[in-house]
C-alpha cells in the first residue's frame, strides 16, 4: 500500500482534514457532503481509491446514518472518522448525543457554518454552538496546519483509555475550508508511532467471545444514569490536563506547539487581554503588535478548547488583569452577549478581584472581522479598564 | 464516590447486569412443566429478550426479563410450555 510522506505543500483546510484522517488510518468513514465539508469527504475518497487510505467507506443517505453508522463502528472498537457541517450537523444531532452518551471515540471535525434561518451560505460558528452541551470534546484551531496537527492529536485524546469521549475539530468553513496555506504534512511511520500508545488501552468493545448488552436501557429513577453522568463529566475534567499533556508530547513528535487548553501572545505584561477563538486570531494577533508600538499595553489569549473550558488555565491568564475584552461571532439567544464571553464571564466567581469584561459580536454569517474591528474592541477594552462607562456588549459592524 | 459498575459507559453484562427489567411489563407467564422439556434448546433460540436459562435438566425463563410474549410457549414442539395470567 502507498504511504503518506513527509512533505510541505500548499493546502486548503478541507484537504488538510483529509490528510490527517488518512494518516490516522481510521477503519471506517461514513460521510454525507454538506457545503463547506463536502471536499474534505472528495479527497478521502480519491485517498481511497488511490490506496493510501484503507478504511471501510460507507456511503450513507445522510448525517444521521453517518453518526449512527460509526456508533456502530466504534463500539466494535474501530476507529471512526467523518466531517459535517451546518445542516448536517443539526441531522445529525440525535445521533451526535448518543455517541457521547455511549462514550465513543469518534473524531469529527465541523467546518463551521452559520446554521439558518435566515438563509445565509457563509462561515460562522452557531452549528457548533448549538450542540457545545452535547457531551462532545470541541477544539477551536486558527490555520490549516493546526487542522492537521489538531487532529491527530484529537485522536490521543478521544482513545485515551481515561477520557473515552467523541472530539469536534472546529475550523471556520470557507475562510479555512478553502483557504490554501502552507501545511508541512507528517510522515506516516512518525504518526504510526505517535499514535501507537492507543494499541495498548483498555477499550470496552462488542465482541462474540464476551458478548455485552449495548447501549444499555436503565431503569426509570435508577441511579446507575446519574453515575454514568458523573462519570461523563469526570472525563470531561480529565480531558483538560491530558490534551495539554498531548500537546507537549506532539511538540516533542512533530516540533509544533499550540498551547493546549489556551495560547497566549504578549499576555504576560498585558494591562488588558483580548480573549479569541478560531482564525479571527491572525487579525487579533497583528492588531495587538500594532497597538503594542503605540504604547498599549495588551495580549491575547486564543481559547482552543472550547468544551470542556479552560477555567483553570484561563483564570490563571486572566488574573490581575484591568480589563478583558471577547471577540464573538454569534450571539447566546436570551442573554444578547456571545458565546464565548457567556463563558468567560462565568469565571468571574472564580477570580480574586472582578476584571471589567467586554463582549465584541462581530463576524456573524461569513462578515469580515476587520482591523479596524480589532482596534475598536481595544479601545473600548481599554476605556473599561479605566472605569469608563461602557456597554456589555457592543456589536462592532452595527454601531 | 460510590459505583455500582465499572463501565465508564451504558455497557451492560447480560449476565450481571441488566440494567433494565422488562420482566415488570408482563402479564402472563412461562410456566415449564420440567417432566415434559426435552431441552431442544428451541424457546431459548426463540426468545426475543434471550432470558431463557439452560437449569440443566430442563430450560425456564428469567422472570426479572421475560415480557410474557409466549413465544417461547408456541415454539416448543413437547407443549412443556403453558402461559398463565399474572395475578395483580
Amino acid at each position: 500500500m502507498p504511504k503518506i510522506k513527509a512533505e510541505t505543500k500548499v493546502l486548503e483546510g478541507n484537504a488538510a482534514v483529509a490528510y490527517a484522517a488518512t494518516l490516522c488510518r481510521p477503519d471506517v468513514v461514513a460521510a454525507f457532503p454538506i457545503t463547506p465539508a463536502t471536499s474534505v469527504l472528495e479527497k478521502l475518497y480519491a485517498f481511497s481509491a488511490e490506496g493510501f487510505l484503507d478504511a471501510e467507506m460507507v456511503e450513507v443517505e445522510g448525517e444521521n446514518s453517518a453518526m449512527s453508522t460509526l456508533i456502530g463502528a466504534t463500539s466494535a472498537g474501530a476507529r471512526a472518522f467523518t466531517a459535517t457541517s451546518s445542516m448536517g450537523l443539526v441531522f445529525m444531532y440525535d445521533a451526535y448525543l448518543w455517541a457521547a452518551g455511549s462514550r465513543l471515540p469518534i473524531v469529527m471535525p465541523i467546518a463551521l457554518r452559520e446554521q439558518p434561518a435566515p438563509l445565509v451560505l457563509a462561515a460562522g460558528e452557531s452549528d457548533s454552538f448549538y450542540v457545545k452541551d452535547g457531551g462532545w470534546i470541541q477544539i477551536h484551531v486558527e490555520t490549516c496546519q493546526e487542522i492537521l496537527d489538531t487532529i491527530i492529536m484529537a485522536y490521543r485524546l478521544a482513545e485515551d483509555e481515561d477520557i473515552l469521549l467523541p472530539v469536534n475539530v472546529c475550523y471556520l468553513g470557507f475562510y479555512l475550508s478553502y483557504l490554501s496555506q502552507r501545511v508541512d504534512i507528517p510522515d506516516q511511520d512518525d504518526v504510526d508511532t505517535f499514535l501507537a500508545p492507543l494499541k495498548q488501552m483498555k477499550r470496552t468493545r462488542l465482541c462474540l467471545e464476551e458478548p455485552l448488552t449495548f447501549p444499555a436501557e436503565i431503569n426509570p429513577a435508577d441511579p446507575l444514569f446519574m453515575e454514568y453522568r458523573y462519570k461523563h463529566c469526570a472525563a470531561m475534567e480529565r480531558a483538560k490536563t491530558t490534551w495539554d499533556l498531548i500537546d507537549t508530547q506532539f511538540a516533542e513528535s512533530f516540533g509544533r506547539s499550540y498551547g493546549g487548553q489556551i495560547e497566549a501572545y504578549r499576555a504576560e505584561d498585558a494591562d488588558i487581554l483580548l480573549v479569541t477563538m478560531g482564525n479571527a486570531t491572525g487579525t487579533a494577533r497583528e492588531v495587538i503588535d500594532r497597538k503594542r508600538a503605540s504604547g498599549v499595553r495588551v495580549g491575547l489569549i486564543k481559547i482552543r478548547m472550547f468544551r470542556p473550558f479552560p477555567r483553570e488555565r484561563l483564570v490563571k491568564a486572566l488574573s490581575g488583569k484591568k480589563a478583558v475584552g471577547v471577540i464573538d461571532r454569534h450571539p447566546v439567544f436570551g442573554w444578547g452577549c456571545g458565546h464565548v464571553f457567556f463563558e468567560v464571564k462565568a469565571l468571574q466567581n472564580d477570580l480574586e478581584t472582578r476584571i471589567p469584561m467586554v463582549d465584541f459580536l462581530v463576524g456573524a454569517g461569513g462578515a469580515d472581522i476587520t482591523v479596524e474591528h480589532m482596534e475598536r474592541a481595544i479601545d473600548i477594552t481599554r476605556d473599561a479598564a479605566q472605569g469608563k462607562p461602557v456597554k456589555e456588549t457592543t456589536w462592532l459592524a452595527l454601531e | 464516590m460510590k459505583f455500582r459498575t465499572t463501565y465508564e459507559g451504558p455497557w451492560a453484562d447480560p449476565r450481571t447486569l441488566c440494567t433494565l427489567s422488562t420482566g415488570e411489563w408482563r402479564y402472563q407467564r412461562p410456566v415449564t412443566t420440567t417432566g415434559k422439556c426435552c431441552q431442544c434448546g428451541w424457546c431459548f433460540i426463540y426468545c426475543p429478550t434471550g432470558c431463557i436459562e439452560d437449569k440443566g435438566s430442563y430450560f425456564a425463563a428469567n422472570l426479572d426479563y421475560c415480557k410474557g410474549c409466549s413465544i417461547c410457549a408456541r415454539v416448543c414442539p413437547v407443549n412443556a410450555i403453558k402461559m398463565v395470567k399474572e395475578e395483580v
